[in-house]
């Protein structure tokens, strides 16, 4: 009875229906709900989420991702080894006004700094700062960026660097006289080659306040305190300037590859004239000239210093000549042989001033010429008798002066002939001498006459 | 050096589309069930609004939201009782937008006791539903409050137990019985009213 009744309202509801057109748009709305709301997850890995962990995450954006430890700690050292490595090195390449600069002046360069124990080290490692700071000064300048404020910075840092540089080499001293002298031949050699690399930039913008700066070092530096001499052994400067010049050719074996050959004969020239230098100055000491034997080693322990940072700066070799830096000193035969050269040379134009005299039409320049003319003569005696003495000294003091005598009487003659074209062409004068008058002439008329026209 | 063991780490995912391989039948599923229960849910639903349009797009909300927990990475063991409670807590909500609430009331506080006896068999229940028609009933359905409307529905047109019923509404299964009477009680009350009605005109 019960099954009837249920059984008559439940047949009667069932005709209470969607239409088939309602219940086909109803499925489609929620098949494209479905569509535009996908399953984020399979089943199966919304399972697999580890009770405790949200489970949301999973679905979400944010995905759990597990790393084993040894992945975490490969990360971590890379991650630290970039840290620790990879930004120090990228803030060597810095420059004044870079993020990373302070970091390459305060953290870099002092902890290489502090790596150094002796003083040598020490006064080396500054003298490399000075040298980064002045090379900092020429690329901002290259590329216009140095401002005065900058360049200010530097020359300070340059000043204290160089003060502390020289604090070491006063310690050092004390206990090692001789090092002492390396160390100090460094330094001023690293502030020479720097002056000579500040002096070939010639942009508007090159840093002419630094430059000074560094003279004034330079100056501080050099001065040289004769008290110190009593401490130096003749001996232990020859026997490091002798490690030194080993050294240096140690260093051009090495560098021979990436130097032209010029540059190599140049090297291998002064590296020659230094082992002379050396060998000259235990003459002197020999023969009692202390004072004279200190003075020629020290300076050739500057020598082999900018030799040696020649041969390691690329920069330098393309911007400096080596002449510049270090001069060829010449042997007493190539010395002779010069002096003879100018000899020939001064007899030479001493005929040829005679054979131009003619030219001369003016009597107070004729009288003039005359006198030098004799002068010059007198000079080239003077010359011969200093050769004869074998005085190479004198000799080259002479031709010296003799050079500079030519050099006026000739412009004499130049001058003298100037005046003849303004004034009536001379008789005198050569064939080719006259058709240059007259174009000139010509040339002149045209150009006054045009602006008439 | 001690292991770390396993880490964990938030990494960006953009959007996780899934893999196919349980996604079929999950779709399966879940269309297979709207072929089932779209017609019960929609009778449910228009007899308790009185509203075709209405209870069209009340069962297309249950679908979407039974969806929404699907795709949620839940597992739904039978599609039928949840739609339902859905689709009724869709009802309750819309009552409450067409605030209906006074009739509502007024009969929720005598609904409240526990009910005599008589009212609790529910052998007498079936016999009351036996002595009205079904087809208006059916239709006067619509003029009783909610409450009635609610029960009498789900126990007579979609024919649940009143087990079930009580889990669905969350009352006792008491409750139910009591309301199951008393609905029916109102019911053939409205029947006679309405014959008296027509009979007079």
């Amino acid at each position: 009875m019960k099954h009837t009744k249920q059984t008559t309202w439940e047949l009667y509801a069932k005709t209470i229906r969607m239409r088939a057109a309602e219940k086909r748009a109803l499925r489609e709305r929620i098949v494209s709900y479905m569509e535009y709301h996908p399953m984020r997850v399979p089943l199966a890995d919304a399972a697999a989420v580890p009770q405790g962990a949200p489970a949301s995450l999973a679905s979400e954006p944010f995905v759990t991702m597990r790393f084993s430890s040894w992945q975490f700690r490969t990360f971590a050292s890379v991650f630290a080894l970039v840290l620790m490595v990879g930004v120090p090195a990228f803030a060597e390449r810095s420059v004044p006004g870079d993020v990373l600069y302070l970091m390459k002046v305060n953290v870099n360069e002092e902890v290489l700094g502090s790596l150094t124990w002796d003083s040598a080290g020490k006064v080396a490692w500054e003298a490399e700062r000075v040298s980064r700071r002045i090379a900092e000064a020429r690329l901002l300048a290259q590329e216009g960026k140095l401002t005065d404020e900058t360049e200010a910075q530097l020359a300070e840092t340059v000043r204290e660097h160089t003060e502390s540089a020289s604090r070491e080499i006063a310690t050092l001293r004390e206990t090692d006289a001789e090092s002492a002298e390396v160390a100090q031949a460094a330094l001023e050699s690293t502030l020479e080659v720097q002056t000579a690399m500040l002096a070939t930039e010639t942009s508007s913008s090159s840093p002419a306040a630094l430059a000074l700066v560094i003279e004034q070092v330079k100056e501080g530096v050099s001065a040289h305190d004769p008290s110190t001499d009593d401490a130096l052994s003749p001996e232990k400067l020859t026997a490091l300037l002798e490690t030194e010049t080993t050294r240096a050719r140690e260093l051009l074996a090495s560098v021979s590859q990436s130097i032209t050959d010029e540059e190599r004969t140049n090297i291998e020239r002064r590296i020659a004239d230094v082992e002379r230098a050396v060998a000259d100055a235990r003459i002197m000491h020999e023969t009692a000239r202390r004072e004279q034997g200190l003075a020629q080693q020290r300076a050739t322990l500057g020598d082999i210093q900018k030799l040696v940072e020649y041969m390691t700066n690329i920069d330098l070799r393309t911007a400096v000549a080596l002449e510049t830096l270090v001069p060829v000193k010449f042997t007493p035969e190539e010395r002779a042989e010069a002096v003879a050269d100018a000899l020939m040379d001064l007899r030479k134009a001493a005929v040829n001033l005679d054979a131009d005299k003619v030219r001369v039409i003016d009597q107070g320049v004729l009288k003039k010429f005359a006198r030098g003319q004799e002068e010059l003569s007198s000079l080239i005696t003077m010359v011969e008798d200093a050769q004869n003495a074998n005085d190479t000294d004198a000799a080259e003091r002479h031709v010296a002066t003799g050079r500079t005598l030519v050099d006026d009487l000739s412009s004499m003659i130049v001058a003298s002939d100037a005046a003849n074209a303004q004034g009536i062409p001379a008789v005198e004068i050569p064939a080719e001498e006259r058709t240059d008058t007259a174009t000139s002439t010509s040339a002149t008329t045209t150009a006054t006459t045009t602006p008439v026209e | 050096m001690k292991g770390l063991g396993l880490s964990h780490v938030l990494i960006y995912n953009g959007f996780h589309m899934g893999t196919n391989a349980q996604k079929g039948s999950h779709e399966e599923r879940f269309l297979k069930a709207f072929e089932e229960y779209s017609d019960a849910l929609f009778r449910h639903a228009s007899i308790r609004l009185s509203d075709r349009e209405r209870a069209i797009e009340l069962v297309h909300d249950s679908f979407t939201k039974a969806w929404g927990y699907v795709r949620g990475g839940h597992e739904i063991d039978t599609y039928r009782p949840f739609l339902y409670k859905i689709l009724n807590n869709l009802i309750i909500d819309e009552y409450r937008k067409r605030r209906e609430e006074s009739l509502d009331a007024l009969l929720e506080r005598d609904g409240v006791d526990e009910g005599s006896f008589e009212e609790l068999r529910e052998g007498s229940v079936d016999a009351l539903a036996d002595q009205l028609d079904a087809r208006r009933a059916v239709e006067r359905i619509a003029s009783l409050p909610d409450t009635y409307r609610e029960v009498l529905t789900l126990r007579f047109v979609d024919g649940l137990g009143p087990k079930e019923i009580a889990l669905l509404i969350e009352e006792s299964e008491n409750v139910v019985s009591v309301r199951l009477h008393r609905g029916l009680k109102a019911l053939k009350l409205l029947l006679e009213d309405g014959s008296r009605t027509a009979d007079d005109t």
